[in-house]
C-alpha cells in the first residue's frame, strides 16, 4: 500500500508541479543574457596602427570606416582588451587609480579646415571594491571602448593640390593609463591610424561596427532622452564646507515620453553601482544603496553618502554622475548633472526631515531581470506553501468544509469520478488566480496601483460575492441543483458531485481566499507585485495550486479517501449546516460593506439578495417540476435583473477620511498620516503604526487578540507610544504607498518606530503575540541597543 | 522559516551593502587624529599623542606601487623630509600593505637612503582609523593633533610635470606661519593601499 501511495502522488499530483516547473525553465532561460564577445577581427582592423602591447592590456585605434567621404562623420576609438581580473579606470577613478586619458592629434594639422573630434563617449562603469570594502574604484574589466566622433571637412584640399580626388589623413592618439588587479602597472600607448578621404566610403568590417554599437549603447544619455525624470534630494537646504550629508538621486518614468520605461530596478548588482559619482570637487560621495519611490509606483532613488571638506565649496557645484538602472525594455544608462546646492560655512541651513527619511537606502525592489534561479524558486515555493496554508484560514473555511462533505461523499464513488472531480475543483483555482493575476497585470499596466486583498475595497465586488454566497447557501439547503445541464433534477446528495460545481467551488474558494491571504502571501505576492507579468502568472498558478493540493491529494491518492467515513443520512444534515456557514459569510461581508457605504444602502442589499433568493427559488420550483424552458428563460432574466438592479444600488464608497478612527478606540490611535509620524518622531516619542482594513481578518484577530491586551495597552502608555492606524478598507493612496515602501502589498502590516532611528522601523510580522509586540515596544523605546542587533554590521 | 529568513535577507542586505561605506571614522580636516600606538621598523612604539606640539607628516607607502617608486626615484619625499625636517617636522612613513615585514622596510630604507622611519601597519589599524586610500596618501597634523591637510602629494598623478606643485610642502609651511593649509584636501592618487582583508 505504502509503495503504491509513493508512486501514485507523483503521478497524479504531478502535471500541475510540472508545468509550474516548465514555466520556471523557461523564464531561467529569458533571464540569462548572451554574454558579450569579443569580435576576432576588431584587432586586426586596427593592424595600421599596429595593436600595441601594453602591459596586461593589448590596445589598438579602432575606425568604423575603412574609409571615408568628406563631410562624413567616423567613430574612432580606443579599444583595450584586458587579462581577466585588470581593469582600468573611468574618468573619475574613485578612491584611488588614475583616469585613462586619451590625448588625441588629427594631421595634417595645417589643413585649411580641419576635421573636429567629439567629445569622448565614455560606457557607464562598473564598481570595484576591494575585498576589505575599504578602497571603492570606478572602471571598466574585461574590456573598453573609448570612442568619439571624427567629423571630415567637407572639402578636402592640401598644400600640393588644391583639389585632390583623395587625401590621408592621420589620427593619432596617447594613451596613459592605470592598469590593476591587486598591484598596478602605469601604461601608456601611442597608436596611430591613417583614413583617406575620398569619393568611396568604405564601412569597416561588421564585428568593428558592432563593437562601436555595442559600447555606444552602454553610454549613459540625457534624461529626456531615456524617458525617465531625475531629480536630487538633500538632507539639508545646502551643503557647508564639514558637512556631512545625505543626498538622492530620485528616478521616476516620464510621463511625457510616450515609451514607458516600466518599473525601474537597480541595474548593476552591487546595487551600489547603479549610481556611480562623478567627481565633485570638495565633496566625497559614496552610493549607499537604492530604495524603492515612496510616492511613485516603479521609480527609484539611489541614495548617497556625502562628505564635504573644510576649503571653501564652489557655488556652481554640480551632483553629476552615471545611472545604470534596469527598466522594462533592458538596461538604461542616464547621465546625471544636477544642481548640488553650497553655501557658505557661517551659512544657516536647514534640515529636511522628509527627504532624510526618503535617503537611507530602503527595502529595494528586487530586480526583475537579474532575478536569480533560486530567488524564483523560493518565491514559488512559498507561493506553494502559502496557498497550502490559506486552506485553515477563515475566510476559505465554508468552501472547505464544502469540500470536507463532498470528499466524503466521493471517496465511496468511482475512483475515476473522484479525480475528475479533483481536477476540476484544481482547474477552477487556477483559473480563478490567473484571471486575478491577469487583472493585476492590466491594472498595473494601466498604470493603476493595486494592493492584495483590492477587491473588496469594490463595493460591487463585495455585493456579487455575497450574491454567489447566498445563492450557493440556497442550493445546499436543496432549492435548486446545480448541473450542467440545469434541468435536470437529479437526486440529493448525488447533484452535489458534478464537476461543474466543484469547478465553481474552485473559484469560490479563490474570491474568499484574497483578504485572509496576506500572513503567508504578502511576501510572494509583493515580490509579485514588483515581477514581471509571467512571473506573477506563475506565482498566482502556484498559489493555486497550493490552495488545491489537499484536496487534489485526498481525491488522487486512493488510501486516503479510505478514512473517509460511509456516506448517509448525516451528509443532509451537513449540507444543510454549511449552507448556514456560507449565509455567515455573507454577514461577514455585509459588515465589511457597512464600513464603506450608508446603512440606509445596507437596508437595500438585504432587500437585494431577498430578491436573489426569491428568484433561485422560483428557478428551484420550474426545475423540479423538469420545466427546462420556463427555468432557463427565469435563469436568463434573473441575470439580467441582477445585472441591472446591482449597480443602481448606492453602493458608492464613502471618501477616505470619514469615520477612520471609530474602532481603534482601544489603543487611541490616529489616523495614519507621514507629517504626523515624523512629528511624533521628532518629540523623541516612540511610534507604533498599524495598517489594517475591515476586510483583512487576520488584522481583525490582531487587533482583538493583542492590541485589546491588558499588558500591550499597559505598556504602550508607560513607554509613552505615539499610536497610528492607516486603515485600507477602502482605497487609499498614501497608504498603498507606505505598504510599497516595506516591500508590502497587503495588510496588516506593523511597524515600530524607535525616534534614536526616525529612518528604520522595525517591521514587525502579520501575525502578533502581545509577548513579540511588548518587546518590540521595548526595543524601540530603549532605542539604540536595536541599531546592533537590527539592521547587522551598521555599526561597524 | 524560509519566508522569515527570506524577509530578513530582503531587509537586511541593503543595509549591509550600505553600512560600509559610511567612513565616519576617519577624521576630516579640523578632527582630533586617532591616538594609538605602532611600531616602527625597528621595533620601536610611537604613541601619536606624544608628538603633539609639533607639525607631523604621514606618508602611506609601499614600496611595490608604481606611484611610490616614481616618487622615491625622483627623491621627492627624501628632499621634502629633509627640508622639513630642519624645521622641526617630524616625518614618518606608514606601510599598511598587509604582506609587509620590517625587514622588507629596512631593505628598502637602506637602498634608497632615507632617514625617517616608517610606522608598521600591516594589521591596517591606523590606515583605516586614518582613512588612508592609496599610496602615497599625504596626511598633515597641527601641532593641536589635528589634521591639517590630506590628500596627494602634489597635483602631478601622472608624473608629467616638471615642477608640480607639492602640497605638502604648502601645508607643512602655512602650518609653521600659524596659518591654514589651503587646500586643506585634495584627492589622493596611486595604487590602493593594500590592506588585509577581514
Amino acid at each position: 500500500m505504502l509503495s503504491r501511495l509513493g508512486w501514485r502522488m507523483p503521478s497524479r499530483l504531478g502535471w500541475s508541479c510540472l508545468a509550474a516547473l516548465i514555466l520556471l525553465v523557461s523564464l531561467a532561460a529569458a533571464t540569462a543574457g548572451a554574454a558579450p564577445e569579443v569580435p576576432e577581427g576588431a584587432r586586426a582592423g586596427a593592424a595600421l596602427g599596429g595593436p600595441e602591447r601594453a602591459p596586461r592590456a593589448v590596445l589598438s585605434l579602432l575606425l568604423d570606416r575603412e574609409r571615408a567621404r568628406p563631410g562624413e562623420t567616423v567613430r574612432v576609438g580606443v579599444y583595450f582588451e584586458l587579462e581577466s581580473d585588470w581593469h582600468v579606470y573611468w574618468r573619475f577613478s574613485g578612491e584611488s587609480g588614475l583616469p585613462t586619458e586619451l590625448a588625441w592629434k588629427l594631421l595634417p594639422q595645417d589643413a585649411s579646415s580641419p576635421p573636429s573630434l567629439g567629445p569622448l563617449r565614455w560606457p557607464a562603469p562598473s564598481v570595484f571594491r576591494e575585498d576589505n570594502g575599504f578602497i571603492t574604484t570606478y572602471g571598466y574589466s574585461d574590456e573598453l571602448l573609448l570612442s568619439a566622433d571624427l567629423t571630415l571637412p567637407e572639402v578636402i584640399a592640401s598644400e600640393a593640390d588644391p583639389a585632390p580626388e583623395s587625401v590621408r589623413h592621420r589620427i593619432e592618439v596617447e594613451a596613459d593609463f592605470l592598469v590593476c588587479k591587486i598591484q598596478c602597472i602605469p601604461g601608456r600607448a601611442s597608436l596611430y591610424r591613417e583614413l583617406e578621404i575620398g569619393p568611396r566610403s568604405v564601412a569597416a568590417d561588421r564585428e568593428t561596427v558592432a563593437l562601436f554599437d555595442r559600447f555606444e549603447a552602454r553610454t549613459p544619455m540625457p534624461a529626456s532622452e531615456a524617458g525617465v525624470s531625475i531629480e536630487a534630494l538633500y538632507s539639508q537646504t545646502a551643503v557647508r564646507p564639514g558637512d556631512s550629508f545625505r543626498a538622492g538621486v530620485a528616478v521616476t518614468c516620464s510621463p511625457t515620453n510616450g515609451r514607458d520605461c516600466g518599473p525601474l530596478r537597480p541595474g548593476v548588482s552591487p546595487s551600489l553601482g547603479s549610481f556611480v559619482p562623478d567627481q565633485t570637487p570638495g565633496i566625497e560621495l559614496s552610493a549607499s544603496g537604492t530604495r524603492a519611490h515612496p510616492l511613485i509606483e516603479g521609480g527609484l532613488i539611489v541614495t548617497l553618502e556625502g562628505r564635504a571638506g573644510k576649503d571653501a565649496l564652489a557655488a556652481d557645484l554640480r551632483l553629476r554622475g552615471v545611472l545604470s538602472l534596469e527598466g522594462a525594455h533592458g538596461p538604461l544608462f542616464v547621465d546625471v548633472d544636477l544642481e548640488l546646492p553650497t553655501a557658505n560655512a557661517d551659512a544657516t541651513v536647514t534640515p529636511l526631515a522628509s527627504a532624510e527619511e526618503w535617503l537611507v537606502p530602503g527595502p529595494e525592489p528586487a530586480a526583475v531581470a537579474a532575478r536569480s534561479i533560486s530567488e524564483v524558486l523560493a518565491a514559488l515555493a512559498l507561493a506553494f506553501l502559502g496557498g497550502l496554508i490559506l486552506n485553515l484560514m477563515p475566510c476559505v473555511f465554508p468552501v472547505l468544509a464544502i469540500k470536507v462533505f463532498s470528499v466524503a461523499e466521493l471517496a465511496h464513488a468511482g475512483r475515476a469520478r473522484a479525480v475528475g472531480q479533483g481536477l476540476a475543483y484544481t482547474s477552477g483555482v487556477i483559473v480563478s488566480m490567473l484571471a486575478l493575476a491577469l487583472i493585476v497585470v492590466a491594472l498595473r499596466g494601466a498604470g493603476v496601483a493595486v494592493g492584495w486583498g483590492f477587491q473588496f475595497q469594490e463595493p460591487l465586488f463585495v455585493l456579487g460575492v455575497g450574491t454567489v454566497l447566498v445563492v450557493f447557501a440556497l442550493n445546499l439547503f436543496g432549492v435548486f441543483e446545480i448541473s450542467p445541464d440545469l434541468t435536470r433534477v437529479s437526486q440529493v446528495g448525488e447533484g452535489a458531485t458534478g464537476n461543474a460545481r466543484s469547478f465553481f467551488e474552485g473559484l469560490l474558494a479563490v474570491v474568499l481566499a484574497t483578504p485572509c491571504s496576506a500572513p503567508y502571501l504578502g511576501t510572494a505576492v509583493g515580490f509579485a507585485f514588483a515581477s514581471s507579468a509571467a512571473m506573477i502568472l506563475a506565482l498566482f498558478a502556484t498559489i493555486g495550486v497550493g490552495l488545491a493540493a489537499p484536496y487534489l491529494a485526498i481525491t488522487c491518492i486512493p488510501g486516503l479517501s479510505r478514512f473517509m467515513p460511509r456516506p448517509g443520512e448525516w451528509m443532509l444534515h451537513l449540507r444543510s449546516a454549511l449552507g448556514f456557514a456560507l449565509l455567515g459569510t455573507v454577514v461577514w461581508l455585509l459588515s465589511i460593506l457597512g464600513s464603506s457605504v450608508e446603512s440606509a444602502a445596507l437596508v437595500l442589499v438585504l432587500a437585494f439578495l431577498l430578491v436573489v433568493a426569491l428568484m433561485t427559488w422560483l428557478f428551484g420550483v420550474l426545475q423540479a417540476g423538469g420545466r427546462v424552458w420556463p427555468a432557463r428563460v427565469l435563469a436568463v432574466g434573473f441575470l439580467l435583473l441582477l445585472g441591472t438592479l446591482a449597480p443602481k444600488l448606492p453602493l458608492e464608497a464613502r471618501g477616505p477620511g470619514a469615520e477612520d478612527e471609530a474602532e481603534s478606540a482601544s489603543l487611541n490611535a490616529q489616523a495614519f498620516d507621514a507629517a504626523g509620524v515624523r512629528e511624533s518622531l521628532r518629540d523623541g516619542k516612540p511610534v507604533f503604526v498599524y495598517f489594517t482594513a475591515d476586510w483583512c481578518l487576520t488584522c481583525k484577530v490582531n487587533e482583538r487578540l493583542v492590541f485589546e491586551d491588558a499588558s500591550v495597552q499597559a505598556e504602550i502608555e508607560s513607554l509613552g507610544f505615539d499610536v497610528f492606524v492607516g486603515d485600507w478598507t477602502r482605497r487609499d493612496e498614501a497608504i498603498r504607498a507606505e505598504l510599497a515602501r516595506f516591500g508590502r502589498a497587503a495588510v496588516p502590516m506593523y511597524l515600530v518606530y524607535s525616534p534614536t532611528e526616525p529612518a528604520s522601523p522595525e517591521l514587525l510580522p502579520e501575525l502578533l503575540t502581545p509577548t513579540l509586540l511588548i518587546d518590540a515596544l521595548k526595543r524601540a523605546a530603549v532605542g539604540p541597543v536595536r541599531a546592533a542587533d537590527h539592521t547587522g554590521g551598521d555599526a561597524t | 522559516m524560509k519566508r522569515s529568513t527570506w524577509m530578513a535577507a530582503l531587509l537586511v542586505l541593503p543595509w549591509m551593502l550600505g553600512s560600509h561605506t559610511v567612513q565616519a571614522a576617519s577624521p576630516a580636516v579640523g578632527d582630533l587624529v586617532p591616538d594609538v600606538t605602532v611600531k616602527d621598523e625597528t621595533g620601536k612604539a610611537h604613541k601619536l599623542s606624544d608628538y603633539r606640539g609639533k607639525v607631523v607628516v604621514f606618508e602611506w607607502t609601499n614600496q611595490d606601487c608604481p606611484f611610490v617608486k616614481r616618487h622615491y626615484k625622483a627623491d621627492t619625499m627624501e628632499k621634502l623630509s629633509a627640508e622639513l625636517g630642519a624645521k622641526e617636522v617630524v616625518w614618518f612613513a606608514v606601510n599598511s600593505t598587509y604582506s609587509n615585514k620590517p625587514e622588507d622596510t629596512l631593505a628598502w630604507k637602506e637602498k634608497q637612503g632615507f632617514e625617517y622611519l616608517t610606522l608598521q601597519d600591516a594589521s591596517g589599524e591606523l590606515g583605516k582609523l586614518m582613512g588612508a586610500k592609496t599610496t602615497p596618501h599625504m596626511y598633515v597634523v597641527n601641532p593641536d593633533g589635528k589634521l591639517a591637510y590630506q590628500g596627494a602629494i602634489d597635483d602631478d598623478p601622472r608624473g608629467r610635470s616638471d615642477s608640480p606643485k607639492n602640497y605638502v610642502r604648502g601645508a607643512a609651511a602655512a602650518l609653521l606661519d600659524g596659518l591654514e593649509p589651503d587646500p586643506s584636501s585634495t584627492q589622493p592618487y596611486g595604487c590602493s593601499v593594500k590592506y588585509a582583508s577581514n
